[in-house]
């Protein structure tokens, strides 16, 4: 960015506004806006065929949409061709040319050609910034999955555009790579300050390397949020179900913040919404095991029914009193296992916090 | 994308051109309406041309079905219609068995020699369909060497028969050994599990996996009969046929009506064999699951050499009906003098063009090859690749499936009523070999096509995506990545034109002129004139030719791939 763009810079770095797509008589995205920043990381997170794809090849100008426009600074880029735009993209596939060089792949968008010396040293410089340095003469075949990765990104980045658009950049990798290379990306992007916007279908890669997270449904946008906005507060049943681990208990309203489970009343932090049945929702974090017994709100008693140890978090299986059916999920730290046993068939205090449960229309599933 | 536009807003100089208009789009939208200019041109008008034909009278009126009418009331049409039928239908019941079986026994026992059977099989593809009929008649004609092996006369029925169970095997072949290779091993294992024996096994399983290939190498097989001019020329006799009649009608009598209802006549199984295979294809495609296991044959001794035997046998046969053609144009006299001569290959004394003919038939080649490639490559290319043609792209992709439609003979007619039209301004094309050479790449545009297709199709389909985001124009990725990978695939395609065009007689023998004969066609003159060691000797060189290029191809192709093995060593 020039600094001559400064009057420009109130409008987002870029935007979508309306944005559909439809093929035939099924639509795969429907009027989709948002806005992003610059330097932003953005994870468009969701399903597969939830329309993620599509929105970032509109976003690219390899497909047209049917209603909406895409915009850069506010200027209208919907029509213009790829070429005529300015970003980098990494896909799934890597499309790594096999008849290249790694040297070549990333050199494909340096102009112009005739300046071999000094785009060997551009090659060089970004070998070296995704870790491969030295693998000029290999070819992709050569190269293992993650390395290949690697490559790509270097080729996208090479022209230092001022986008990156990445399709499931790690998808194709198995998990201990792929983790790694999450941990890199960020840094990366981090470093150099690029605009990401990455497709993912896995919450915990979006939830660990966004900035803001774009939860997508059947070509609908649910919920746009930082990470913890979306973990905490998820603003659908959807996104609560898709992101995360989450408890599920059926309530029925009796005061304009407090429900009955069972034969026990829970108050919560905020008004029910309208309806009167409904699916209260806790994560497994959030329910809190208690030394001592005190009578307070949300506090019931449950009978352990199986322990489970799972590294750095223990998990318990409950049973509530009053609650019949009902299994509660619970995560315990180890410093709180160090001030109490827990056993099978033990009873136990547990309190599920007001502010951390949150009620969603019974019917309205996903 | 955001630098751009923002920076023309400003006012400050874009580094690259924001505005103007975009060549890449231009040249995806106009290039592929040249292509379909082009076969529109190729194909369609001569067709459209033949059809007209068949519909009105000399001086241009409308006559209805009245040529359809006058067609149905001669005897002669009638029964060359029905002999057509006949000899297809033998000829498919004959074929497409003996193609299985053979398939079979390459794909599903362990026996020996598997890769050279394989290419025996393929053989009759690089001899024209008089060849084995000239063998036929040395065979078993009238001084025959195996005249008495055979009652009656080799001029008829069983000879025709007999040809073009030679010609068509390796097209059966083809199909069912790609449908066989394709069907699933483990339900053959499952079925084995379950204690299903061999017998059942093959009715409840092989059988039903290949049905769709049986029934179209049973279509193809009928059609290539039917449209086939070569055999029923040379030992048809008094055995008419229709593919034979619309020559005769129009070269021989200039009736340009009745021929033109003949080629209708054999254009509508074409169309038929066409759409059903089309479907088949797809429903193939669909049913072979991509975790598919390919068979595995073990060695079972017994069923080895039992499939030992039997592709010996039939190997024989296919090498014997060229081997003898072959012989008979080095000996003096067949079968009275058996001293070695290169006499018959001196064409001076005899029709058809000779060592001209000869020339002209490479010269042919050689252009169908180079100029057809690289044409039906970037042809696919438009429709597989090229999003800015993604609007033209199946107009383009129905115009190149279009050609398998159409029998080499009914295409030869319709260029015969449209270029040598009076009025067409393109006339002074006819009887040349440029338009000759058009024919050849139209007549065998749609295989070509398939092939450079598939090769594209399996390229990573972001190929041109990424180019873009890099603003690199399709026409540099085309030239540094496409090209070079799919080099293979084109030299395959080179090869197909090139043998095609040195076998084909069928359209070639309505457009050649005495200047412009080739060698398949002076076959036909040579064996008309009697002259049959001529042709023999013609044939031969035709089949070496063929294979002397297929051979050097193929050690083409073996060089690109080692280079292509490179890129994953290292
Ligand atoms: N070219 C196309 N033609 C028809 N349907 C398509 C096409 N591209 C995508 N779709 C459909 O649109 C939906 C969204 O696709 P996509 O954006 O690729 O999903 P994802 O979120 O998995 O990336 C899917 O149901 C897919 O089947
Ligand atoms: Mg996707």
């Amino acid at each position: 960015m020039k600094p001559d763009d400064a009057f420009l810079s109130a409008a987002p770095h870029l935007a979508v506004a309306g944005l559909s797509r439809r093929y035939g008589a099924f639509t795969a995205l429907d009027d989709v806006s948002l806005a992003i920043r610059k330097g932003e990381f953005v994870c468009l997170l969701g399903p597969s065929g939830c329309g993620k794809t599509t929105l970032l090849r509109l976003v690219a100008g390899l497909d047209t949409p049917d209603a909406g426009r895409v915009l850069a600074h506010g200027a209208d880029i919907t029509r213009l061709p790829p070429a005529r735009r300015d970003y980098g993209i990494v896909f799934q596939s890597y499309a790594l040319f096999p008849n290249l060089s790694v040297a070549d792949n990333i050199a494909y968008g340096l102009t112009p050609r005739r300046e071999r010396a000094r785009h060997r040293e551009r090659v060089r410089e970004l070998l070296e910034l995704v870790g491969l340095p030295g693998a000029e003469d290999k070819y992709p075949a050569a190269l293992s999955g993650g390395q290949q990765q690697r490559v790509a990104l270097a080729r996208a980045l090479a022209t230092s555009p001022g986008l990156l658009l990445l399709d499931e950049p790690l998808s194709a990798l198995d998990a201990r790579v792929r983790d790694k290379l999450r941990d890199e990306l960020k840094r990366l992007q981090k470093k150099l300050g690029v605009t990401t916007l990455m497709v993912t279908h896995d919450q915990a890669e979006a939830l660990a390397i966004a900035d803001r997270v774009v939860v997508m449904n059947a070509g609908r946008i649910e919920q746009v949020g930082t990470p913890s906005e979306i973990y905490r507060q998820p603003a659908s049943r959807f996104v609560a179900e898709f992101v995360g681990e989450a408890n599920w208990l059926a309530a029925r309203r009796v005061a304009d913040d407090v429900v009955e489970v069972g034969s026990h009343r829970l108050v919560l932090g905020q008004a029910l919404p309208a309806g009167d049945a409904f699916s209260l929702f806790v994560r497994p974090e959030d329910v809190l095991v208690r030394e001592r017994w005190q009578a307070a709100p949300n506090t019931l008693l449950a009978r352990v029914a199986d322990v489970a140890f799972a590294g750095a978090l223990t998990r318990l299986k409950l049973a509530p009193e009053g609650m019949p059916g009902v299994t509660l999920t619970a995560e315990l730290c180890p410093s709180m296992l160090s001030r109490q046993t827990v056993v099978p068939g033990q009873i136990v205090p547990v309190a599920l916090p007001a502010e951390r449960l949150i009620a969603y229309p019974e019917g309205a599933r996903c | 994308m955001l630098n751009m536009p923002a920076r023309r807003t400003d006012g400050a100089g874009p580094a690259r051109p924001a505005s103007g208009p975009d060549l890449e789009a231009l040249l995806g939208r106009i290039l592929p309406l040249v292509w379909v200019a082009a076969l529109l041109l190729a194909i369609a008008f001569p067709l459209m041309a033949m059809l007209g034909r068949a519909f009105l009278a000399a001086d241009g009126g409308f006559v209805g079905l009245a040529h359809f009418a006058e067609v149905a009331g001669s005897p002669g049409l009638v029964r060359a219609a029905l002999n057509s039928f006949a000899v297809s239908a033998a000829a498919t019941l004959v074929v497409v068995p003996l193609a299985f079986g053979f398939a079979f026994a390459l794909t599903r026992t362990a026996t020996w020699g598997r890769g050279v059977f394989r290419q025996v099989a393929l053989l009759p593809l690089l001899a024209p369909s008089l060849m084995p009929a000239i063998s036929l008649v040395y065979l078993f004609g009238n001084q025959g060497l195996l005249k008495d092996w055979v009652g009656g006369s080799v001029y008829g029925f069983w000879g025709v028969l007999a040809g073009e169970v030679f010609y068509t095997f390796p097209h059966a072949f083809l199909i069912l050994a790609t449908a066989l290779a394709a069907s699933d091993a483990r339900l053959a294992e499952a079925a084995r599990v379950l204690g299903a024996g061999p017998v059942r096994r093959f009715f409840s399983v092989t059988l039903p996996a290949a049905r769709y290939g049986l029934v179209s190498a049973a279509l193809v097989v009928f059609t290539l009969v039917v449209t086939d001019f070569g055999v029923p020329k040379v030992v048809g006799g008094d055995f008419n046929v229709l593919a034979v009649e619309a020559f005769k009608q129009v070269i021989g009598q200039q009736n340009f009506e009745r021929g033109a209802v003949v080629g209708l006549m054999l254009l509508v199984p074409a169309l038929l064999t066409f759409g059903v295979e089309r479907r088949l294809a797809r429903r193939q495609a669909a049913a072979l699951s991509a975790r598919a296991v390919p068979f595995a044959p073990s060695r079972r001794r017994g069923v080895d050499l039992a499939a030992f035997a039997g592709l010996t046998l039939v190997s024989f046969a296919i090498v014997s009906l060229l081997a003898v053609g072959v012989a008979a144009s080095l000996l003096a006299y067949w079968p009275y003098d058996l001293s070695f001569t290169l006499a018959h290959y001196d064409f001076s004394g005899v029709d058809g063009g000779g060592w001209s003919a000869y020339v002209n038939s490479l010269t042919l080649a050689t252009a169908s090859a180079l100029v057809g490639a690289p044409l039906v490559f970037l042809g696919a290319y438009w429709t597989e690749k090229l999003k800015a043609a993604a609007g033209v792209a199946p107009v383009l992709r129905a115009f190149a499936l279009l050609p398998m439609a159409v029998p080499g003979l009914v295409l030869g007619l319709g260029y015969v009523f449209f270029f040598n039209h009076p009025a067409n301004p393109l006339r002074g094309l006819y009887g040349g070999m440029a338009l000759m050479a058009v024919c050849t790449v139209a007549h065998f545009y749609t295989t070509a096509h398939l092939t450079a297709a598939t090769a594209l199709k399996q390229l990573d389909a972001e190929f041109e995506a990424v180019a873009a985001s890099l603003k690199v124009p399709f026409w540099v990725t085309l030239y540094r990545v496409t090209l070079p990978v799919c080099t293979p695939a084109l030299i395959d395609v080179a090869r197909f034109f090139f043998v095609s065009a040195m076998t084909t007689v069928s359209a070639l023998i309505f457009l050649y002129s005495p200047d412009s004969s080739v060698a398949a066609v002076a076959l036909v003159t040579m064996d008309d004139a009697g002259d049959t060691a001529a042709a023999a000797a013609m044939a031969t060189l035709i089949v070496a030719t063929s294979a002397a290029v297929s051979l050097a191809l193929s050690a083409l192709e073996g060089a690109v791939s080692r280079r292509k093995a490179r890129w994953k060593s290292r």
